[in-house]
This record gives C-alpha cells, structure tokens and sequence, in this order.
C-alpha cells in the first residue's frame, strides 16, 4: 500500500507538471531557488563543524530548537496557509474499502516527494553536518535527522486532518486565512523587534552569556516534547551523554508511534465522515439595495452605487480582499515605528541625523498611499468568473471603475487621513500637516487612476473566492510582479512632483500644496477611471477568457 | 403536437450566419447557419465538447466569433452589444457568481446593473424567490447554496429584467424534479407570452418534454435543425440523436460483469 500511494502521488505530481509549460517552468525556477537554498544552508551547516569544539552545548541547543520549529511550522503553516497538499487527500479514498491504517504510513511518506518535503529531509539530516569530525555523533545526527523529519510529516497530516472538518466551514477557513495572515505580517515585523529588544537587554542587563543559557534551558525543556525529541538525540551524543541520548530516542519512537496510531484513527474517521460545509445566514438587512439610498440621481449612478455596496461587502467579508488591509498597514506602521524609535538606538557619538528620520518617515507615507491606490488593480481577478454579470448587463466601464474605486475610498480615506496627521504630529511636523494630507492624496489618486486603466490591462491570477489570500497561484509572479512595478512605477512618478514640493513647502504654501494635490491627482483618478473603463468595455470578452482560464486552471 | 412546427419561420429571433469560432488550432464551430424562430422553446443539443457552450457564449455577446454574424431581432449582436444585452437574459454553465451575496442580494445587484429602479427591483426579485422557492434562503450566501439552489438564483438573474430572449447554459443540471417542473412551467409561461428561450442540454428526454424546436450539434458542425418531431422522425430523440452524432461503440462482452 505504502508503494502504491508513493507512486501515485509521483505520477499526480508529474501529470500536473506536464498540463502546462508555465506550471513546469514555475516549478523548475522554484527548484533550482529550494536547491540554491538547501546548498547555502548544507555549506553553512559542514562550515560549522569548524568551530563546534568546545560549543557542543550551544549548537546543539540550537539544533533542538531549529528542528523543533521544523516540525511546528509543518503543523500549523498548512493549517493557515496552504492548506496541505491535497494531492493524496484522503477524501478521494472514501470509495475505497480501506482503512485508515492501511493508508496513513503510505500518505505520511508520499510527502518527501513533494518539494517542501524533500527540502526539510535534506536540511533535517543536514543538521547532522555540525558534527562531520566526530563520525560517531554524525551518524546518530543522521538517525535523529530522519526521524525528525518523519516527526514532521506525521504531526503535518495528524494537525490537518483532525481539523479538517472544522476547518472546511467556509466561515472558520476565512476567519483561519485571515489570522494567518495577521501572524505572518506580525512575524515579520518580529525580527526587528527582537533586535531591539536584544540590543536594549543585553546592554543593561548581563549582556550575551544569558541569552546563551536562555536558549540551552528552552532546548532542554524541548527535547521531551514531540516537536524536540528527535533533535535532542545528536545533542545528547556530543556531549557523551549516551542513556540520556537513548532515553530520548525511545520517547521519539513511542511519539512517532503514538502519532502514526492517533493520525490512522483519525483518518479512518474522516473516511465515514462526509465533509459537510458549513452553511450561515447572512446579512439582516438588503444592504445591496439599501447601498441606492444615498444616490441622489437615478439612472447612471444606480449600478455605481450597486457595485459600490457589493464590493464594500467583500472588502468586509472576504478573507482575500480584507487581507489587504493589514499589509497595507504594515507597510506604514514598519516605517513608521522605525522612524520613530529610529532616535532611541544607541548609536554611540555620532547623533542619528535628522533627515534620515524624515526620510524613512516620508518614504513610508509616500508608499503606503500609493500601495493604497495600487491594491485596485486586482479586483476584477478577485471577481474571478463571477465578473460575467457585469459582462452581460452591459454596464459601462466606467460605472465599474468607479464603484470598486467608491468602496475601497470608505477605508482607504479614513486610513490616510489618519496617517498623514498622526505621524507628522508624533515627530513635531504639525504645521507641514497640508502639504504632507496633499502629497499623500495625490498620490493614492494616481495609484487609483493607474490601476484602474492597468486592471483592466493586466489579468493575474489571484487566489479564487474561498482560497486562502495566501494561496500562491501558478503564473501568478510573472504578470503580477510586471503590472505592480508597472502600475507603482507610474502612480509614483505621476504622483512624485506635488511629493517633491510637499518637502520643500512651508507656511501658507502648504495648503497650496493639499489644494494642487487634491486637483492634479483627482485629475489622473477621473482619466483612470474613464480611459480603464474604455479600455475594459473594448477588451471585456478577452478580460472574461482570461478569467475562464485561471479558473479552470485549478480545477481538476 | 407536431402541429406547432413552423408557426414563426418568418420572423426568426436569432439567425446565425456562418459562424465560426477556433480557439488556436481547434475549430469549436464549424461555418453555422441557424434560425431560431421567435416564440420558440429551441433546444441545442449535443455531446460534451460539440460547441454548444461556445456557441451561446457568442450569441450572448461574451466571446467574440472569429467569421460570421448573428442577429438578434434583426439586430447584429456584435455591432451593437448594449442594445442587445439588454433584450437577452442569459444563464451561463459553470461561470460563478458573486457568492458571498445573499440570493436576494444578487438578484438586487443584478437589477440594478440592468438600470433598473429600486422598486421594481425590489417587487420583482420577491415575486422571483417566491416562484423558485428560494423565499426561505433568500438571506443565505449564495456560496452556502446547493448546486439547484444555485441555477435557481442563476435563473431567476436571467430574467430579472424582463427580457425578450432567454439563453440558458444547461438550466436543468443538478437540479431536483420538483423545481425542474417550476422552471420548465416559468419558461413554458414565458414562451407563451412571445418570449423565446434557447436552452443547451445533454439530457435528450428533457429536450423532447419540454422543447418545440432543436438542433443537434457535434464536433462544431451543425447535424440536424427543425421542429423536434422533424429531428425524431420515427424514434425518439435519443436515439436519433445517438445515429446522428455516431452513436456508441458496440460493447464487447464483458462476461465476468455476471454476478451471479
């Protein structure tokens, strides 16, 4: 059973490959990036062999704690981002008679033959490499290696399905996605604090020897667990502790066993259990027909406001449109909060040069109110084959430029507003206030204008309604990355005069310069908006094959 | 009734003229000519793959043709596209719609794109949920529908508008009896009162009941067009249907499919 499941994942993945040329190149350019990786990290990890004499008790707490979060993130990365790989997923055995047991050892295996899989087996019995002069350590580094990666492979599959039948109500996988993306956008925000945390720590307190007994105590407590087990084996060698190093294999066999036995039962449970999803009422009130109330004119400005409403519901609803939103807000509050503690780090003698303060701070607001125009420019993709309707009622391209630019103005405007008089104030601008409410705005009414003409320009493919936000798509890169720099590249330079003359501003001129700006960029919105719209009605039933495509593209 | 045949060949609703449509080197419709009578119920039929989908994208003014011309109401449908996308109510197979809407939300929406009022919109789509039996899941999101729930919605988006011509991408798929026979009565009413609905589908037996007219595509060349007892001729659709298109291969024995 275990050969047959192996060779059937082998031949699904490489029928996939072949369905499309772009698949296999994306594929290729991704290995050749895990293969680079996985070389750096194998070199990386042989250099230290060099200076492991004398540091055994470090480098094997490291080891532990690396290998530990190894096997946490294939738990929960899957769980809020891409789901795991359903290629084997056991819902297509229902029709089988087989039970889970006979099932589970070929499924957790058939995960080395993907290119995560792969690349955590290498880089677990890498972690071996550290101890290349003592053959004896090494080979028990190898030993722990393998069984550290099966560790993964077995809690991946156990956390995935015994809450994949939470986890297919559409409300919990949307409100899933979205925490997922609230950690990622947090964790990436970690590394910086942590070094200022660090610095700061270890200048008033003992300094670098108590991080260094920090991380040997949460190792230690780490090796009993799970996730720490199967690392600790090589740790416990190359400190000649050989019955602590046994003890801990055998709680990683009995884990790994545990693990097997749980995942069997619980997959046999998924295999009698029809996936049911999750159904919920929604909205009290007609909100798409309450949205026409505030029109003041019917006719025109009805499918305006129509598209205004719905689109305002998926901003509020939908995981991949909501997602925006923080990284939006990430990108400012990262300038921000560098550009305000930037005066706080110790830098010795020489002061931390004030234009290098406002810099980082102007560059932030700059980028987040062009991003903020910019995140237009997927919205017909987010439709996805649901923009047909737009298609067939024949309404005009601009009243659908308008609207989506309508609804995205409830939070975009708030934000900016917010932003452009919340950080000058924090570091004693307060009188460069207009000029800077007038850059910022000049530049989102240039993201808008642009993205509303390269939307309708450039189609890419974006996660389908119900995917996680985070889901990569096939050939999503290429045409992403060209319509991003594209569309930046002309919303900043459209925009970058009235940025220019906003620095250099003062006194009764800052208001000139909110005034100007509020013109110059609603001047560019207003030909966005008209031009994209003539452009979308005259390549609409090419916009519309597009969208089949990508699509039909995950559909197996 | 083979009655009925014929009754408007002289004012035809839609006509296809040489219509022809490659995607890269596959041709999907092969030189078409078609009429289809106003006031008809027109089935278009065919395997799966023969051009139907194609066919109607093309009618409906989502895909434009690559030689040929259709009119509709002797308008040419891709010269004047806002003109007759307002006459047509379409129901398209396998495209999504904006389903984190509530049905009555959608139906709303597409009104309201139609350049309809607030009122009518509001009178029309309770009027729509109440016929197809989607009072009760008005609120609900169209993502929690089931799949005949989901044609339903997609229906009653269709007709909304009160259109003159009606093109339906298999609207009985997945659909259950009992609201098959509420939809076949809907479009039986409509037909009746002048309007023309042209509907694809694999299910022969359903063409038959409910269909005046028919045309059998295959490969994207058209194979027999006319009144459904004109294409039946002696036996029934389905049969006649699997002579055209050439039929199934004949079984070899499969003894061991015996089990007793």
């Amino acid at each position: 059973m275990v050969a047959t499941l192996l060779s059937l994942k082998w031949r699904l993945t490489i029928a996939d490959l072949k369905r499309s040329v772009a698949r296999l190149v994306i594929f290729i350019i991704l290995g050749v990036y895990a293969l680079g990786v996985v070389v750096m990290a194998l070199v990386g990890l042989a250099v230290t062999s060099m200076v492991v004499e004398g540091n055994e008790s470090i480098t094997g707490a490291i080891t532990i704690i690396v290998g530990a979060t190894l096997v946490l993130g294939w738990m929960i990365l899957p769980l809020l981002f891409f789901g795991t790989d359903q290629t084997l997923d056991p819902a297509r055995f229902v029709q089988f008679p087989l039970t889970g047991r006979q099932l589970a050892p070929g499924l957790v295996l058939s995960g080395i033959l993907g290119l995560p899989g792969m690349v955590t087996a290498i880089l677990s019995l890498g972690m071996a490499l550290p101890w290349l002069r003592t053959p004896w350590v090494l080979l028990v580094g190898l030993v722990g290696g393998g069984l550290g990666f099966l560790m993964t492979q077995v809690f991946c599959r156990l956390a995935s399905t015994a809450l994949s039948g939470t986890l297919s109500s559409r409300k919990v996988k949307d409100l899933t996605a979205l925490i997922g993306l609230v950690v990622i956008l947090v964790l990436s925000m970690a590394g910086y604090a942590v070094s200022m945390v660090v610095g700061i720590l270890s200048e008033s307190t003992g300094g670098f020897s108590s991080v260094v007994s920090g991380t040997e105590r949460l190792a230690a407590g780490l090796a009993w667990t799970p996730l720490g087990a199967p690392w600790a084996l090589v740790a416990d060698a190359a400190q000649g502790r050989w019955l602590v190093a046994l003890g801990h294999l055998g709680l990683t066999v009995v884990y790994l066993l545990v693990g097997l036995w749980l995942y069997s039962a619980v997959l046999s449970k998924a295999l009698v259990t029809p996936v049911r999803d999750g159904s919920s009422t929604i909205a009290k009130h007609d909100s798409i027909a309450r949205a026409g109330g505030w029109t003041w004119a019917q006719g025109n400005l009805l499918p305006v406001a129509a598209i205004t409403a719905r689109c305002l519901r998926y901003w509020r609803r939908d995981p991949r449109y909501l997602g925006q939103i923080p990284a939006v807000i990430l990108v400012f509050a990262l300038f921000s909060v560098m550009g305000v503690t930037m005066p706080l780090l110790p830098t010795g003698d020489t002061p931390m040069p004030g234009f290098l303060v406002t810099g980082l701070l102007g560059f932030g607001l700059g980028l987040t109110a062009l991003m903020t125009g910019y995140v237009l420019s997927a919205d017909i993709a987010s439709d996805a084959t649901a923009w047909w309707i737009h298609l067939a009622t024949g309404i005009k391209g601009w009243q659908d430029r308008l609207g989506r630019v309508l609804a995205q103005a409830v939070w975009a405007v708030p934000l900016l507003l917010v932003a452009g008089i919340v950080v000058p104030s924090i570091v004693g601008g307060t009188a460069r206030i207009p000029a800077i409410l007038g850059a910022i705005f000049a530049l989102y009414l240039c993201g808008i204008g642009v993205a509303s003409i390269f939307s309708a320009l450039i189609i890419y493919p974006v996660p389908l309604p119900g995917e996680s936000p985070m889901r990569m798509k096939t050939g999503m890169m290429g045409s992403q990355m060209l319509s991003q720099l594209g569309s930046m590249t002309a919303g900043g330079l459209l925009g970058a005069p009235i940025g220019i003359w906003a620095i250099f501003a003062s006194g009764v001129q800052t208001w000139l310069v909110l005034i100007v700006g509020l013109i110059w960029g609603g001047a560019v919105a207003v030909t966005g908006i008209i031009q994209g719209g003539r452009l979308m009605e005259s390549r609409a039933p090419t916009i519309l094959q597009t969208l089949i495509k990508n699509d039909s593209r995950e559909r197996s | 009734m083979p009655e009925v045949i014929n009754q408007a060949d002289a004012a035809p609703s839609v006509v296809i003229r040489g219509l022809t449509k490659f995607f890269g080197q596959l041709c999907a419709v092969n030189n078409l000519f078609m009429d289809i009578p106003r006031g008809s119920m027109f089935g278009f039929v065919g395997p799966n793959g023969a051009g139907k989908t194609t066919t109607l994208s093309m009618m409906t003014g989502l895909l434009p043709p690559n030689a040929g011309t259709i009119s509709v109401t002797g308008i040419d449908v891709w010269t004047n596209l806002a003109l007759v996308k307002a006459k047509m109510g379409i129901l398209p197979d396998r495209l999504r719609l904006f389903d984190r809407l509530s049905g009555q939300e959608l139906l709303t929406y597409t009104g309201l794109l139609r350049g309809m009022d607030r009122t009518t919109v509001a009178e029309r789509s309770r009027d729509l949920l109440e016929a197809l039996g989607l009072a009760d899941d008005a609120r609900k999101a169209v993502a929690d529908y089931s799949a005949g729930m989901t044609k339903k919605i997609g229906l009653a988006c269709a007709v909304i508008h009160a259109p003159d011509l009606l093109v339906l991408d298999e609207p009985f798929e997945a659909i259950d009896p009992v609201s098959a026979r509420v939809i076949a009565d809907i479009l039986g009413g409509f037909v009746a009162g002048g309007g023309t609905v042209i509907l694809s589908s694999h299910v022969m037996d359903t063409v038959q009941r409910l269909c005046d007219h028919v045309a059998v595509i295959a490969r994207g060349q058209l194979l027999a067009i006319g009144s459904v007892a004109e294409v039946a001729g002696e036996t029934d659709l389905e049969s006649r249907f699997i002579e055209l298109v050439g039929g199934a291969p004949t079984l070899g024995e499969l003894s061991w499919l015996r089990p007793s």
